[in-house]
């Protein structure tokens, strides 16, 4: 870097906006970012065409990220209805998806927030975390450290063994990880709605797949 | 001469990576560099399967489905939220919805600020009254009255707040691996009742949130008593 260079402060470049055609046919032939410009003028139809399209998605993503049912379908609510209030100011900077699972990691975040304010009824830590007996730790005394997954597996759910799995990563490598593998969005997609280099990204998944392997192995044994 | 060059010259887990996932998925371009790296490389092919397999069996979850009742409750809240936002029109409307939801606010900061206090001053293995059983007026889907409900789950966390004290006062024991196994589903499911809560707090009104904490307090119940009782051997 040229000397005195350092203190420059990079700005962030204009967002530009993409071009969106005004969809023809019926709506549910539309683009997504056409829907929701139209949405934004107050089209019911177009937000009702959006939400059947993309609910399965925003509910499995926010099912991985909390692993509760209940609490995901009321997150994908709040996703959509984030959407019902931006959708005037909505501007087709970036893919629709983008802007969509920008809201709901935003919206995840949050839920993790109020979790970890949250009390627990029962911790294993209070189990053994005493002043007494601090070097006392149960969990030494299981032999088998992926039982979680294949108990899930005896249990006959696949889905349920895959979340026992994810649940061993960081915060931020699952989401990345689920993004990717489980939403199908591209690198860049994930760089801009985490707002991290694309780098980071791969990284985050090179370490996400790494720690899950030997969970996934352990499943793999039964089948 | 050339493949012994690239031998030495591993490619980054990134790009293995990247292949791996271009591989499993369809339509996935390949690197023919790579391609031809990983043929006289046995250490990248290893890798390269290994990711493979672990990404294939992560595709082979099966996808949660939508039900009707979802979406019609997210097309219905959006109607209302619609609604609510053209009839903040008017700088007097609006001026006394401000002050009407600040009084709200306030009310609510206040009720629960009480409701939950002993709930979250308590400590871990502390179980306290649900105090939110007790604000929330709740009409029970099952046919049970509000005021069954409230009991049941009165009685269920008292249950779970004896068994919790007695489990954890048998900790000097040695615990089976069963017992260790059931006590880590008691720990998750301890994360799905914070979850609960966590709901309850956005929306004190959610019949459905109170369900889930009772049904998950009773589950949570069941499973203490079980290492409790079963696994006599902690």
């Amino acid at each position: 870097m040229a000397e005195g260079m350092e203190n420059v402060v990079q700005l962030k470049p204009e967002p530009t906006l993409r071009v969106v055609e005004r969809g023809e046919g019926p709506l549910r032939d539309w683009t997504d970012e056409a829907l929701m410009l139209e949405h934004g003028k107050g089209s019911e139809e177009a937000y009702s065409v959006l939400v059947h399209r993309h609910q399965r998605g925003v509910l499995n993503y926010t099912y991985r990220m909390v692993q509760n049912r209940h609490i995901a379908e009321e997150l994908t609510q709040e996703v959509f209805l984030a959407l019902v209030k931006n959708g005037a100011r909505y501007q087709p900077t970036a893919k629709f998806t983008t802007y969509l699972y920008t809201i709901a990691s935003n919206i995840v975040s949050k839920e993790w927030a109020r979790r970890k304010r949250r009390p627990k009824f029962f911790s294993l830590s209070s189990w053994w975390n005493q002043e007494d007996d601090e070097s006392f730790n149960p969990l030494d005394h299981v032999g088998d450290e992926k039982a979680n997954v294949l108990a899930a597996f005896q249990r006959g759910e696949i889905s349920e063994a895959v979340n026992e799995a994810l649940r061993h990563l960081p915060e931020h490598q699952r989401e990345t990880f689920v993004l990717r593998r489980f939403q199908d969005l591209s690198y860049e997609e994930i760089s801009e709605v985490l707002e991290v280099p694309v780098g980071t990204i791969k990284s985050r998944i090179v370490r996400a797949e790494r720690a899950l392997r030997p969970y996934l192995e352990k499943y793999r044994e039964y089948v | 001469m050339q493949v012994a060059l690239k031998i030495r010259n591993h490619p980054s887990k990134q790009a293995l990576l990247v292949y791996a996932e271009n591989m499993q998925d369809q339509g996935g371009a390949i690197d023919r560099e790579m391609a031809s790296h990983l043929r006289v490389c046995a250490t990248c092919k290893a890798e390269v399967d290994a990711m493979r397999a672990s990404l294939s069996f992560a595709a082979s979850a099966p996808e949660l489905d939508v039900n009707a009742d979802m979406t019609a409750r997210i097309l219905m809240a959006s109607k209302t939220t619609r609604s609510e936002m053209k009839q903040k029109a008017t700088p007097l409307r609006k001026a006394f919805k401000v002050a009407q939801a600040t009084a709200c606010a306030a009310a609510m900061l206040l009720i629960m600020g009480v409701t939950f206090n002993a709930f979250l001053g308590s400590s871990e293995t502390e179980v306290t009254t649900p105090a939110f059983a007790e604000s929330v007026p709740v009409v029970s889907a099952t046919g049970r009255s509000p005021e069954a409900l409230r009991q049941a789950t009165v009685e269920v966390a008292a249950e779970v707040r004896t068994l919790s004290a007695a489990v954890t006062g048998k900790r000097h024991e040695a615990p089976t691996p069963e017992a260790l196994e059931e006590m880590r589903v008691v720990q998750s499911r301890d994360a799905d009742i914070a979850a609960a809560m966590s709901a309850l707090e956005r929306n004190p009104n959610s019949v459905r949130a109170t369900h889930v904490v009772h049904a998950t307090l009773k589950q949570q119940a069941e499973s203490l008593r079980n290492i409790y009782v079963e696994g006599g051997s902690l």
